[in-house]
């Protein structure tokens, strides 16, 4: 795959899969700018080492749920490289509750993260995005699955679905593609420090790979959309889930 | 009769769909408590001609009001068989032209407030009870014109999976009623005649439904012959095509 000089964006990208998927698409030769939580100075130092490490010319403060921050985004990335072909909406946060326990504050700040700020950046790059261009959404399988734990969560995941297909319905006459990446569970530090013995039986009898997923798997899937191979498939959710059965 | 006296509390039932459910749950022997949030006066005339006992006001955005309109509704009856998560509003707009305002209200009513409104039935349903969230086509078929309605419809399904989960060891169904396009108010005030063609052209059922035909399933959903189906969405549009 080749992206060269591809100007790509990836949101929430100073650690974790962000970081992971930025890595990757510099790999094939893009310029990613890389974004952190505006006002985090720890994420701040994180997102500078890491676009140090993996070349990357451009850091940038975001904070999806803010208009006027991706606004700035867009604005600083255009003038800096002169237009947008690639972006990533992956920015997402959880907070895990039973259905009965989920409070009004966290149900609303995990839809405003996860999806209306997917939707304010895909707006928000409509003015500068290049024709072919590409737009890539993180899922989840909780949103095609509905849970177990997290109502907001798979709310908000089968929502970026919808957005997916409508802004690629929306976009489809510039050739722009709109798709989702949607995945399983997947090996993270965060996932080994807390997986119960349930989670792990339930990896052996549902995953048909029998072995949690990488994020490199997440981010090559990635760069896959983002690459000229990929130009007739839009509007698509692929999962990412070793098989788990949906 | 297939709801012979089971509670049945349909939001937004003054008009539309809701209004439609509430007329055909009442024939079934349902007691039926019909909410509105304006429009009062077209509330208490079907409530009226159904013979309904509760008639209220309910905003599916306000948490408070949302609880005590359900404690009202269980003081009166003792307990709820049915809730059909109906109330919706709708702001059509392009991808880049709808604002955020629009957005939240959209997201507000549509998602947030079937959250609210299950949340808060939950101390008063009855084991073996019955939810059923109305989805539709836009939230499958994602779009064109509506990317908040698209997102909140397709997580109602989500959430529709969720709670089915959740509630299954009380033997509580959860279901979805996916509506195609209806003929009548809502469709006139948010389709072009452009996408109305083309909606039409994707329909094996070349003609819009009419609110009478979404009763059936809302019926088959709220009886006992549904008492093994949950987590499902039942779509109910002519055979539109669903990618």
């Amino acid at each position: 795959m080749n992206l060269k000089n591809k100007i790509a964006i990836v949101t929430g990208s100073s650690r974790g899969f962000g970081a992971k998927i930025a890595n990757s698409l510099n790999n094939y030769g893009a310029k990613t700018v890389i974004t952190y939580l505006e006002e985090d100075k720890d994420e701040k130092l994180n997102a500078e080492l890491l676009a140090k490490k993996i070349g990357s010319d451009l850091v940038v403060a975001l904070d999806v749920t803010k208009r006027h921050s991706v606004k700035n985004l867009m604005k600083i990335t255009n003038e800096f490289y002169g237009g947008i072909d690639i972006l990533v909406n992956n920015a997402g946060i959880n907070i895990v509750g039973d259905f009965d326990k989920i409070t009004d504050e966290d149900w609303q700040a995990v839809l405003d993260v996860d999806l209306k700020g997917v939707f304010i950046c895909s707006q928000e790059v409509l003015p500068y995005i290049n024709d072919n261009g590409r737009i890539v959404n993180i899922g989840s399988v909780s949103g095609e699955y509905g849970g177990p734990r997290t109502p907001s969560y798979a709310c908000a995941k089968s929502g970026v679905m919808a957005l997916t297909h409508c802004l690629a319905r929306f976009i489809g006459h510039k050739n722009v593609t709109v798709n989702c990446v949607s995945p399983g569970p997947i090996d993270s530090d965060m996932l080994n420090k807390t997986m119960s013995k349930e989670l792990r039986e339930f990896i052996d009898s549902q995953v048909l790979l029998k072995r949690l997923g990488t994020a490199e798997e997440v981010s090559e899937t990635v760069c896959f959309l983002a690459s000229k191979g990929a130009g007739f498939i839009t509007g698509q959710t692929i999962g990412v889930n070793g098989g788990l059965w949906v | 009769m297939r709801l012979k006296n089971k509670v049945c509390v349909i939001t937004g039932s003054s008009s539309g769909i809701g209004e439609a459910i509430a007329r055909g749950y009442a024939q079934e022997g349902a007691r039926v408590v019909v909410t509105y949030l304006t429009k009062k006066e077209e509330a208490i005339k079907v409530g009226k001609q159904i013979g309904s006992d509760l008639i209220l006001q309910l905003d599916v955005r306000d948490r408070a009001n949302i609880k005590h309109v359900y404690q009202k509704i269980a003081d009166h009856f003792g307990h709820v068989d049915v809730l059909v998560n109906n109330a919706g509003v709708n702001r059509t707009a392009d991808f880049d032209k709808q604002t955020d305002e629009e957005w939240d209200e959209v997201i507000d009513v549509d998602l947030t407030g079937v959250f609210k409104s299950c949340q808060e039935i939950l101390p008063h349903i009855k084991d073996h009870g019955r939810i059923i969230n109305i989805g539709s086509l836009s939230g499958e078929y994602g779009g064109p014109r509506t990317p908040s309605y698209a997102a909140a419809k397709m997580a109602v399904m989500t959430l529709t999976h969720n709670l089915a989960r959740f509630l299954g060891p009380r033997n509580i169904c959860v279901n979805c009623l996916s509506p195609g396009v209806i003929a009548g108010e809502f469709t006139e005030k948010t389709m072009s005649a452009d996408v109305k063609k083309t909606a039409l052209s994707l329909m094996l059922l070349k003609r819009f439904a009419r609110h009478q035909e979404m009763v059936g399933a809302a019926i088959y959903l709220a009886s006992e012959e549904s008492s093994y189906t949950t987590a499902q969405t039942i779509s109910v549009n002519g055979g539109a095509w669903v990618r």
